[in-house]
């Protein structure tokens, strides 16, 4: 396994080195970097040409040029034992690109992280949904869906969002009310697609659609009518529901039903219990603990939530202890996500007054000059993010739809699937416990190839929204003939591919056992 | 897709006895894929859509040096009437349909946009189908080879693949734009084609390693034939399902991406023209002339979505675990 792992490495070495000279070659060649100097007259042009000449070597043949890049990457990894100064090399004005780098970054694994979740959740679902009910409405809308985002340049998406969908919703946003038309319209709308993906025979259908009409048509009214959008907040009763949601979900999901469940769904309630009582120990106790939160304490507390499901599954378990482990521990932690949610929630009419009333962002990735608070400044990004995301993410849902799709119906066509449903298990037993995991074993490979477009998909998305990000760092090296940003964003991108197909290739390996690795 | 081992020199085998209480038509491979593409639906329309946009765009504006039936030119300027908004008309009450004169509108130098976005679509159509086509003859190529001869030939070949994946593909078309983007169209979309064939390369090779184990492979080099004759009349006609798939899907990406390079300022170049390089030209133009953005937009998604329609019809037509209507 080792030997393995460590041959993989070595190629990838290799590869990322023979694709950095190859661009690096390439982003040479494809134009002159002393353009924009051509205008100038007389010395002036002399001596920039001259400091341009120096800087960026252009007296030095294209390889040596690209040994020195060489040459500043190896002392930055050199860095921890030589403690060399490590710049990745200068753009030509002179100015170090690791600063630079590090600055694009943030920005860019945000966007490239978000969409890249959101895609994944939402397509690995709604593909798991299609499949289910193959050949029924939802699997023809869900595959015309499908096939329309994947026709759409990025582009294309990225400016219909920003001019319809934000500027009307931030328009929207300024005086929330909804007419009657409208809200039947939604309402009728959330009851055919529950109906839709249910399924069923004719008397579950209009129950479904009955039920799922008045279930999200009410709550919006309610929502409306007491100016929710305009002071967007969970509160005790929010949290409580989700609670009881998550608690619900997790249970059913791993659990099942009747009798057999009664352990599981103990220590779910237990786990839903708990996260209740964070919520107003944080909310009412701590004084201004929460107020002043950052990533690491959230990131801490998720973890004592996770041990405080595990534990309670372990005590409370009894015979189904390893399912209500995992239950526990997701029940705990979704819980904390709504926790945290409705903390960013309650810094929204800050927002909206900072944005002048535009509190969804169409320009850069975040507001400059925001006082410093934690919560604030996390809405603000992700008002940024909304966009940019939704562009992304939409173009990759559609290919992790189409494949689970394809995956998950030639899973349900194996034997082993017809044995477990002539054992008489349940049929979300057989979705959850023997489908989905089989679904999973090639989606993880699609993921590692997915991130390859994703990143691409950023550099366009940047340049439409005005975000300053890696893309940024990207297309400005690229028109100005200028290797060295471009390198510094082709390490970390042909990096982050190869070190994520190794990942995906061992863990194919993990997931399924009929895969040796040799 | 024959499976059946037809080796030159061997004796054509007696006529087997033909059982004659059968009386199923028999039906080749072909016609029965030919049967099931016909009879998908969304495949059916989708091409009777794309067929119409490419003869729209032909006979229009004209092609290959015969003159179209519209008759603006794309490269003409004029005065702009009525801020170029377009003169298309279309009601349902009354019914009444009329074109105008200028059905699509015009751009700031007063050229008819239709004329415009017409000329574009022929292009992004050339570009698309050139890259297509490269793009898929060296990933059956490449992938065909390192499956097949395996060895120290696959692993240079497809570390050559993982190389190419990890390049960024703007870079690419960057230098391709710079340097090649001023010879035309065609020579850009072959350039594209050579470097976008790695995810045909794969699953070409994936296809390879499973046949060249099969007995019909076997059996063909027992009687002597050759590695080039194994590749190319043994295993290559089983694997064609896959390969005409990929290349139609191929195809429908190129669209989307000489839209983008294009859009990037990387693409074709003007004064020539393409649905993606007008639609970035005129990106800053949203707001107050929102046609200069819709009309090869639609286009765009148009041709996509009608391909790749094309291409689930057909993935459904070679699969042979495919027996529904």
């Amino acid at each position: 396994m080792v030997k393995y792992i460590l041959r993989r490495a070595g190629i990838a070495l290799v590869i990322v080195l023979a694709s950095t000279a190859l661009s690096f070659f390439l982003v040479v060649v494809s134009g002159d970097p002393l353009e924009d100097l051509a205008q100038l007259r007389g010395p002036e042009k002399a001596s920039k040409t001259a400091l341009r000449t120096q800087v960026m070597h252009l007296d030095k043949p294209v390889i040596v040029r690209y040994g020195y890049w060489l040459a500043e990457v190896g002392r930055c990894l050199a860095k921890p034992f030589t403690g060399a100064e490590c710049t990745l090399g200068s753009d030509r004005q002179g100015r170090a690109v690791l600063p630079q780098l590090t600055q694009a970054m943030g920005s860019t694994v945000r966007l490239v992280l978000a969409a890249t979740i959101i895609a994944m959740f939402l397509g690995i679902l709604v593909g798991l949904v299609t499949a289910l009910r193959q050949y029924s409405v939802f699997d023809y809308a869900t595959t015309f869906v499908a096939f329309l985002c994947y026709s759409m340049p990025s582009f294309w998406i990225a400016t219909m969002l920003k001019q319809y969908a934000a500027i009307d919703f931030n328009n929207w946003l300024t005086n929330p009310t909804i007419g009657w038309g409208v809200l039947l319209a939604i309402a009728l709308a959330g009851g055919v697609i529950w109906m839709l993906i249910v399924g069923g025979d004719r008397k579950l259908r209009w129950m479904v659609f009955g039920v799922a009409t008045v279930a999200t048509g009410l709550p919006l009214l309610l929502l409306v009518r007491l100016g929710w959008f305009s002071a967007p907040r969970l509160g005790l009763i929010g949290v409580i529901l989700s609670a009881i949601v998550m608690a619900w979900l997790w249970s059913t999901l791993l659990g099942g039903s009747g009798k057999r469940a009664w352990p599981v769904r103990k220590v779910c309630a237990v786990a839903a219990g708990l996260g209740v009582a964070a919520y107003l120990v944080l909310n009412y106790v701590v004084g201004t603990f929460w107020d002043h939160a950052n990533e690491g304490i959230i990131l801490l507390l998720a973890a004592v939530a996770a041990l405080a499901g595990v534990a309670a599954g372990h005590f409370l378990g009894g015979v189904q202890k390893s399912q209500a482990m995992k239950a526990g521990a997701l029940t705990t932690v979704t819980t904390g996500v709504f926790i945290v949610l409705d903390r960013l929630l309650m810094a929204y009419p800050q927002l909206y007054s900072q944005t002048r009333g535009h509190p969804i962002a169409t320009t850069g990735s975040q507001t400059p000059n925001l006082p410093d608070d934690f919560w604030f400044v996390s809405l603000d990004r992700i008002a940024h993010l909304v966009l940019p995301t939704a562009a992304i993410a939409l173009i990759s849902f559609a290919g992790y739809t189409r494949y689970t799709r394809a995956t998950t119906l030639d899973v349900l066509n194996q034997d082993f699937i017809r044995t477990a449903r002539s054992k008489g298990l349940l049929p979300r037993t057989v979705v959850v416990r023997h489908v989905f995991r089989n679904v999973m074993i090639p989606i993880s490979t699609l993921i590692a190839l997915d991130f390859a477009g994703v990143m691409a998909g950023a550099v366009v998305t940047e340049t439409i929204f005005g975000w300053s990000g890696m893309g940024k760092l990207f297309s400005t090296s690229l028109t100005n003939v200028d290797p060295n940003p471009l390198m510094a964003y082709m390490l970390v991108t042909a990096t982050l591919i190869v070190v994520m197909n190794l990942v995906a290739d061992i863990a194919y390996a993990f997931l399924d056992p009929r895969i040796r690795i040799k | 897709m024959t499976t059946s081992i037809v080796t030159p020199g061997a004796a054509p085998e007696p006529e087997a006895p033909v059982h004659v209480t059968q009386v199923t038509e028999s039906v080749s491979e072909a016609k029965l894929v030919f049967q099931r593409f016909i009879h998908h639906k969304a495949a059916m329309i989708a091409l009777v859509v794309l067929l119409a946009i490419l003869v729209f765009a032909l006979t229009s504006i004209g092609a290959f040096g015969f003159h179209g039936w519209w008759p603006l030119s794309y490269a003409t300027t004029g005065p702009v009437i009525d801020g170029g908004k377009p003169t298309l008309h279309f009601s349902l009450s009354p019914l009444s349909f009329s074109a105008g004169e200028h059905p699509f509108g015009q751009d700031d130098l007063g050229r008819d946009y239709f004329a415009i976005v017409m000329r574009g679509c022929q292009q992004s159509l050339l570009i698309a189908v050139t890259m297509g086509l490269t793009g898929t003859v060296v990933g059956v190529i490449i992938g065909s080879i390192a499956g097949y001869f395996r060895g120290w030939v696959e692993a240079v070949l497809m570390r050559l693949t993982d190389v190419v994946l990890t390049l960024p593909t703007l870079v690419v078309a960057a230098f391709i734009g710079r340097r090649i983007g001023s010879l035309g169209v065609v020579p850009l979309g072959l350039f594209l084609g050579l470097v976008s064939w790695t995810s045909l390369a794969r699953m070409v090779r994936g296809q390879f390693l499973s046949l060249r184990e099969k007995e019909f492979v076997e059996a063909a080099r027992s009687v002597g034939a050759g590695p080039f004759r194994i590749i190319f009349r043994h295993i290559l006609p089983n694997s064609v399902g896959i390969i005409i798939v990929n290349a139609t899907l191929s195809i429908a990406s190129a669209i989307i991406l000489e839209a983008a390079l294009s859009f990037l300022g990387f693409g074709v170049k003007p004064p020539d023209t393409s649905l993606g390089q007008v639609i970035g030209l005129y990106r800053q133009a949203m707001d107050t002339r929102p046609w200069l953005f819709w009309w090869p937009g639609l286009l765009i998604v148009a041709i996509a979505l009608t391909v790749n329609f094309i291409g689930d019809g057909l993935r459904d037509a070679f699969d042979p675990q495919q027996d529904r209507g």
